[in-house]
């Protein structure tokens, strides 16, 4: 049986069940690429397990709490940070430091949720992590180029400690991350493979002409069904298999291909997990990816809670620090090399670390004041908000709690924190809690 | 003279299965509902959709009682036992089928669990609690235990039983019980009291905890007051977290507000009280929790009965009468408050009786609704079933039928849920899970979409060499091309392709080069489509 009377054969199915085939589908199997400038977009770098204010962005160098690490001089006059963090430190006026985040979450769980959705965990209301509410709204703005990829994409979480601060909460799936790499290890073992989406492509024998084929018949069911059913959910369904057949498409599924990228810059982004990820925020944002996030996760990758530092605090710093700084910014200059510097990247975990040192040479949880970076887009470059005090141990100046600092992050964004959604509960709830001081000082 | 009105309910009045044997609880809540929409579509001037088809209905049944689609082989022996279409007898005798059997018992603990402690699933450390409620739940459900002491048991939990034994995987409850409905609350007395209205009286009142509720009259203190029946409770922070020894000190009538809360008054110090201001009967050694779950299970508290029937009419319509179906209140008012009354009654006259409820509601006509519908009738009136995507448990488990891959899976072995975590449901739940309130709320994710496209569990069961239906289908010597198609329909949609479809996909197989590639693809496209992954 030749292709042609098998076409023929098809398009007759096709033109009787019930008319229209589903728009979208099949032209967008093999549409290409559009190379548009994107709006802001946002990359959030998360440090899982919390990392240590003092060894990083806050450090007390003439106090015992201080510890074993130097300061060392910034780009910005009179500013010092951890001697660990050189690149950062001299990219440090397209930053702004948070110096004092004060938060009442001590546990893991607790603080994660609290960190990464801005309203502290219990009670009924399912809230959506700050990615997901961010990127519903830049992704609904008219400027936004058309892209093939979701709006959010989490590279690399370890969701273990809440899986609920990873998710789109009362949004629905529909603004859920787009999940790469989760539990990847070092890139370079698994074939520099390890940051791609679960199932993009078809398995063997079932791609190409095979999948349009199943897709022409598919699209024939769903219209066929959908008749005289006039129904929310069949809408959504649609929408979400003409979103996933528009990324096994090459343009999109070609994103995650970290081959195309030169070896040199590779090196540069630094060969772990992280610097790759890093690496791949930037081709996602270059695509028009509203809000992408990074997880340090470990030094190697399968680590979990790499900056609970709870022993051997410095050594394990140290070490994460070699990982972060290169990547980070790697990640600054190139975005700044492709015109995207007006992405805003973030820098956080959930909670800082007790200035004291214990028995173990290590810190344990510490939410009462707390660091936090912001670069890039919407930034006072140079700028660094409160202050604590000799010991490390009291905030003296403008403390940020989780609530402000997800009204700046908004703001930062070109996002009105103000704006609500509704709720599992039926009750408007804002993006960040209505009661919020954006930090207004660093927004430019 | 006959008003137009009257007229209407002569010609519209319902046919069969409308009279009730006298005793025969089922029936009368079908005739209940029956009688009810006759009048209120009249009123409305709206016609509704026609019955669903015998395999409609029968899938549908399947996939709300028992959480999965019913196999090929019970849809073709219901649909050639009743030629003609399926009377009320031959219905009833299908739900009453399922209902004793334990498809019945699993889908139902799931959903009892799910309403009453979500953190079980949400919640590493509450996780833990899981097996022992759940055979709690499974237990209650085998014996069709009566709901008020279903929920008298779960509000007067006797908690030291609660003890923790050390197990290779950690902690797990030495007893199984309803324990854990306290300790994934951590026992604050704020978060029992939201859960409890919130289950047994439909009633949101986190909002009053931090303030007066914005939208419903309930005050800041009342919702102290009522928190404080939970006051006494205290768990052995030793073990740490939510894993502690819980107690409770009987004589504690008296809540202290914690330090971080304001109360509006000033007070910081609230007895228990009934949410309408009446102070309780306290016994000196018993808990005051006995005194709240008697208050709460008694007749006078028409609200628990509504409640608990408005659940499962939700579950079994995808919305409830007043919707959500945890939301009662002067602003949420009932679509239909004479028919929830009504069915609250016979609930209550039934001696609780889930399954008398569940039947009834399963053969009313308003539930043997067809999905299509020309125009599209306000979802509150009932006036077409509607189209509710299948929850990720139920998807998965109707996959597994569809594609004969069954592997068991034993609810009873009380496994531990990070090992659980590793197997490829947990992982297909992972991905499909959804907290949507309303059935109807689900939304398909992309990585969803993908799963089902290209993920393994598809990919095995279109592969001709691993999946046993599909193997089955297109191997049985005594199959035609026909009956291959009307294998896989039965597989998967639970009826034989429509004339149109059988014509076209029987041209569209014999133009291929190869059939079983053919065959394959259409397998794929049924597993794929929102008719398979809904119940409509």
């Amino acid at each position: 049986m030749s292709v042609l009377s098998r076409r023929r054969a098809l398009q007759a199915f096709a033109a009787s069940a019930a008319g229209a085939s589903m728009s979208g589908w099949l032209p967008a199997l093999a549409a290409a690429a559009g190379d548009q400038t994107p709006p802001r977009s946002v990359i959030l770098l998360w440090m899982t397990g919390g990392p240590s204010q003092l060894d990083t962005f806050d450090p007390k160098p003439n106090h015992e709490n201080g510890g074993e690490f130097k300061a060392i001089d910034t780009a910005v006059p009179g500013v010092q940070i951890a001697e660990h963090l050189p690149g950062i430190a001299q990219r440090l006026d397209r930053c702004a430091i948070l110096r004092t985040l004060s938060t009442p979450e001590g546990d893991h769980g607790r603080a994660t949720y609290l960190a990464r959705t801005g309203y502290r965990p219990g009670g009924a209301i399912d809230y959506p992590t700050l990615g997901a509410a961010i990127s519903k709204e830049l992704a609904a703005r008219p400027d936004r180029a058309e892209t093939d990829l979701p709006g959010y994409i989490s590279v690399a979480p370890f969701r273990l400690a809440n899986p609920a601060a990873f998710g789109s909460g009362f949004l629905g799936p529909e603004f859920a991350p787009l999940v790469v790499g989760e539990g990847a290890g070092d890139p370079n073992a698994t074939g520099g493979n390890a940051l791609t989406v679960r199932n993009l492509a078809p398995p063997r024998g079932a791609g190409g002409e095979r999948m349009q084929r199943r897709l022409e018949l598919l699209s024939n069911f769903e219209s066929s069904f959908a008749t005289n059913r006039p129904d929310a959910a069949l809408v959504g369904r649609r929408t979400a298999y003409e979103k996933a057949v528009r990324m096994m498409g090459g343009a999109a599924a070609g994103a995650f291909d970290l081959e195309k990228e030169p070896a040199a810059l590779k090196d540069k982004y630094g060969r772990s997990p992280f610097g790759q990820g890093c690496l791949l925020a930037r081709r996602l944002v270059e695509r028009g990816v509203p809000f992408v996030e990074v997880s340090l996760n470990g030094v190697t990758g399968g680590e979990a809670f790499a900056w609970d530092t709870h022993a051997d605090n410095f050594e394990a710093v140290k070490g994460l620090c070699g990982v972060l700084d290169p990547a980070w910014s790697t990640l600054l200059d190139d975005l700044n090399d492709r015109g995207l510097g007006d992405t805003l990247v973030v820098w956080m975990g959930e909670f800082g670390r007790t200035p004291t040192i214990n028995p173990q040479g290590g810190r344990d949880h510490f939410p009462m004041a707390w660091n936090a970076v912001m670069c890039g887009g919407g930034i006072v470059g140079g700028s660094v908000v409160g202050a604590t005090d000799e010991a490390g141990m009291e905030v003296t100046d403008r403390p940020i709690s989780a609530a402000d600092f997800a009204a700046t992050l908004c703001r930062a964004a070109g996002v009105d924190p103000w704006r609500d959604n509704l709720s599992n509960v039926g009750r408007p709830i804002r993006l960040a809690d209505p009661e919020a001081n954006p930090v207004e000082e660093i927004l430019a | 003279m006959i008003a137009p009105l009257a007229a209407c309910l002569l010609v519209l009045s319902p046919v069969a299965g409308g009279e009730a044997e006298p005793g025969d609880a089922a029936a009368a809540i079908a005739a209940t509902v029956d009688e009810h929409f006759v009048v209120a579509w009249a009123l409305e001037g709206v016609t509704p959709a026609e019955p669903a088809t015998d395999e409609a209905w029968f899938r549908r049944v399947h996939l709300d009682l028992t959480g999965r689609i019913p196999t090929a082989s019970a849809v073709r022996d219901f649909v050639d036992a009743h030629p003609f279409g399926a009377d009320d007898a031959a219905k009833r005798a299908v739900v009453e089928g399922l209902l004793n059997g334990p498809g019945y018992v699993t889908h139902f603990t799931a959903v009892w669990r799910d309403a009453l402690v979500p953190e079980l699933t949400r919640d590493q450390q509450a996780a833990f609690q899981r097996p022992g409620f759940e055979a709690w739940l499974r237990n209650a459900l085998l014996e069709n235990r009566p709901y008020d002491d279903f929920a008298r048991e779960l509000l007067t939990a006797e908690l030291a039983a609660a003890d923790m034994e050390a197990t290779p995987f950690g902690p797990q409850t030495g007893s199984a019980g309803p324990q854990a409905f306290y300790t994934a609350r951590e026992t604050k007395p704020e978060e029992l009291a939201a859960a409890t209205t919130r289950a047994f009286l439909g009633t949101r009142l986190e909002c009053a905890e931090c303030h007066d509720h914005p939208f419903d009259h309930w005050k800041q203190e009342e919702f102290w007051r009522f928190a404080a029946f939970f006051g006494g409770l205290e768990r052995d922070t030793d073990r740490g977290g939510r894993l502690g020894e819980l107690r409770e000190r009987t004589d504690a009538t008296v809540l202290q507000i914690p330090p971080e809360v304001t109360l509006k008054s000033g007070v910081t110090e609230v007895p228990a009280t009934y949410l309408d201001g009446s102070a309780p009967v306290l016994i000196p050694g018993q808990s005051p929790r006995s005194a709240l779950a008697e208050r709460l299970v008694a007749p006078e508290n028409d609200l628990f009965a509504r409640v608990a029937v408005n659940r499962l009419w939700g579950l079994l319509f995808g919305r409830g009468i007043v919707d959500p179906v945890d939301d009662f209140g002067e602003l949420n008012p009932p679509s239909h408050p004479e028919l929830l009354d009504k069915l609250a009654e016979q609930f209550v006259a039934s001696g609780y009786d889930l399954k008398t409820l569940l039947t009834g509601l399963a053969l009313s006509d308003a539930y043997g609704l067809s999905s299509k519908h020309e125009s599209d009738p306000p979802g509150d009136l009932f006036a077409r079933y509607p189209v509710k995507p299948l929850p990720a448990a139920v998807l998965y488990d109707s996959l597994e039928r569809a594609t004969g891959r069954f592997t068991p899976f034993d609810p009873t072995d009380g496994g531990n849920p990070f090992i659980m975590q590793e197997d490829a449901r947990a992982e297909f739940l992972n991905t499909f899970r959804d907290d949507s309130e309303r059935p109807a709320d689900r939304r398909t994710s992309i990585l969803q979409a993908l799963s089902l496209m290209n993920g393994g569990l598809v990919a095995e069961s279109v592969d001709l060499r691993r999946s046993r239906t599909f193997a089955a289908a297109l191997s049985a010597p005594y199959l035609d091309r026909d009956g291959r198609l009307d294998a896989l329909f039965l597989a998967t949609l639970s009826r034989q392709p429509y004339p149109a479809e059988r014509e076209e996909l029987n041209a569209y197989v014999h133009a291929a080069d190869d059939e079983a590639e053919a065959l394959a693809d259409l397998f794929w496209t049924l597993l794929n489509s929102s008719e398979f992954s809904t119940n409509h």
